[in-house]
């Protein structure tokens, strides 16, 4: 058994998500990569993560959605954080009253993110 | 004997039909097979450039100098670049990441860009004799915030193509902000309603809140560039420019005249009224209309005279403003109307004014 932190991350764009994964396993994190909120949801409710970060805007399942199953129906207070790009500020005052707790706009710094990340699993 | 002949003649063409229908089958069959196996060649080499993208990213170390696994990266990068099918693949992974980070990796992934090779294929685009392929070259050399080619795009911004004019003008805005600004100097040739939106929105993305001087593109020779500029003026509240916009209003272009006095109105500028009261009868329609919109803002008890000739004017729109700023301005006078007229449009904004809370 790992002890490694877990973290669940959704986001469509294979090349940001691989960029994330590379920087937060270096970081020492077990990382699940979902390309859609579908995808998410089944990675929360069989890995348990200690966190989740996922984008506002997703094929299938949004962000929000994904917010919504974990605070409302699997009852989780797992951190969550989400990405958002500009324009959406909207959707990121829905995420927060949905139960977000951090947010990063795109375009993102992968050095802010591991830090952010860092302090949440704090 | 008839028959068998149009019967022979019917069977030849079913059996011609039958024969062109399994080639066609087959030929779909082949097309549907070449299609998913480049989906599949695609997706593959996709997931290479990724890999090898990221792992380049990050073998980067504090020196300048390259490290030997960068090295590889770079030479598979420009093996790859000499196909077309794969060079879009590499520059729209490119593109992908350069849109969703910030930071470092982005200045090391435009240096990779040029070390690879693309840039060289960008330059050649911009050579083409194509204009849909030079459109391609600038938006690339924009995607990727290539400056160098900065000289061979000034060639374009008056292409006869639009498209590939707007792309030349967000190249310089995108790259270098206000100073991008400049090609405004070059303009000969028209600006769009659409082409103006694209460019405002670049203009507010810009970071630097520098004051920027536009007095010198009011007095431009390109009226579109004119209009432009006033809507600058607008959106970040150029009064400084206050003057420039006073004498606008006698230009000899109508359509810069009506937009400088939609912008006097945004600003209430006071003594625009002065001018425009004074050249009122030889105005056109939309100008009157814009001016009266001036004057439901500035007027005040020295234009009731002015006004009330306007009461009865033909156009709805004047009349109501008319109307309604004499309401307001000067009740005694408003109040001594003849309340009842042969015009009918009179009779109800009367009776709209008249009933009305508030007005």
């Amino acid at each position: 058994m790992s002890n490694k932190k877990k973290i669940v991350l959704a986001e469509d764009n294979s090349v940001l998500s691989l960029l994330l994964k590379f920087r937060l396993e270096k970081d020492g994190y077990q990382l699940f990569i979902a390309v859609n909120g579908k995808e998410a949801i089944d990675f929360i409710e069989t890995e348990d993560p200690d966190l989740i970060l996922t984008d506002v805007m997703m094929d299938y399942v949004s962000g929000l959605e994904v917010i919504s199953h974990v605070r409302n129906q699997l009852e989780s207070k797992t951190p969550i954080l989400v990405f958002s790009s500009s324009g959406q500020e909207e959707m990121v005052l829905k995420a927060f009253n949905l139960g977000a707790n951090d947010f990063m706009s795109k375009p993102l710094s992968p050095n802010e993110l591991s830090i952010r990340v860092k302090r949440m699993l704090m | 004997m008839r028959f068998p002949l149009v019967e022979s003649i019917i069977w030849t063409i079913v059996i011609i039909l039958v024969v062109i229908i399994i080639i066609l089958v087959i030929y779909l069959k082949i097309l549907r097979n070449n299609i998913r196996l480049t989906d599949k060649k695609n997706k593959k080499y996709t997931t290479l450039v990724e890999e090898n993208l990221i792992k380049f990213l990050y073998s980067e170390k504090e020196s300048i100098l390259l490290t030997d696994t960068q090295k590889k990266i770079i030479k598979k990068f420009k093996k790859g670049v000499s196909s077309r099918r794969k060079r879009k693949i590499i520059s729209d992974t490119f593109f992908n990441l350069s849109q969703e980070i910030s930071g470092s990796m982005i200045v090391t992934m435009h240096k990779l860009y040029e070390e690879i090779g693309l840039l060289r294929y960008t330059i050649k685009k911009l050579r083409s004799k194509k204009w849909n392929i030079i459109a391609i070259g600038i938006r690339d050399a924009r995607r990727f915030e290539i400056d160098k080619v900065k000289n061979l795009i000034s060639n374009f911004i008056n292409h006869p193509r639009e498209e590939v004019r707007r792309e030349a003008h967000l190249y310089f805005l995108e790259l270098f902000g206000y100073e991008g600004m400049e090609f405004l100097d070059d303009l000969k040739v028209p600006l769009s309603e659409w082409d103006q939106i694209q460019l405002l929105g670049e203009i507010e993305k810009i970071e630097n809140h520098l004051i920027l001087d536009v007095s010198k593109w009011l007095v431009s020779d390109n009226d579109y560039v004119i209009i432009f500029i006033l809507n600058i003026v607008k959106m970040f509240n150029r009064m400084e420019t206050k003057e420039i916009l006073l004498t606008l209003l006698h230009h000899k272009s109508k359509d810069v005249r009506l937009k400088a006095i939609e912008t006097v109105t945004h600003f209430e500028v006071l003594e625009a009224k002065y001018i425009l009261k004074s050249k009122f009868t030889n105005m056109s329609l939309k100008e009157k209309i814009a001016s009266f919109l001036l004057l439901e803002k500035v007027a005040s008890d020295e234009d009731n005279i002015f006004i009330i000739n306007y009461t009865n004017h033909e156009n709805f729109e004047i009349k109501h403003k008319a109307l309604s700023i004499l309401k307001r301005i000067d009740k005694n006078m408003y109040d001594a109307l003849e309340k009842k007229s042969e015009d009918e449009d009179y009779n109800r904004i009367i009776n709209f004014l008249d009933y009305s809370y508030g007005i």
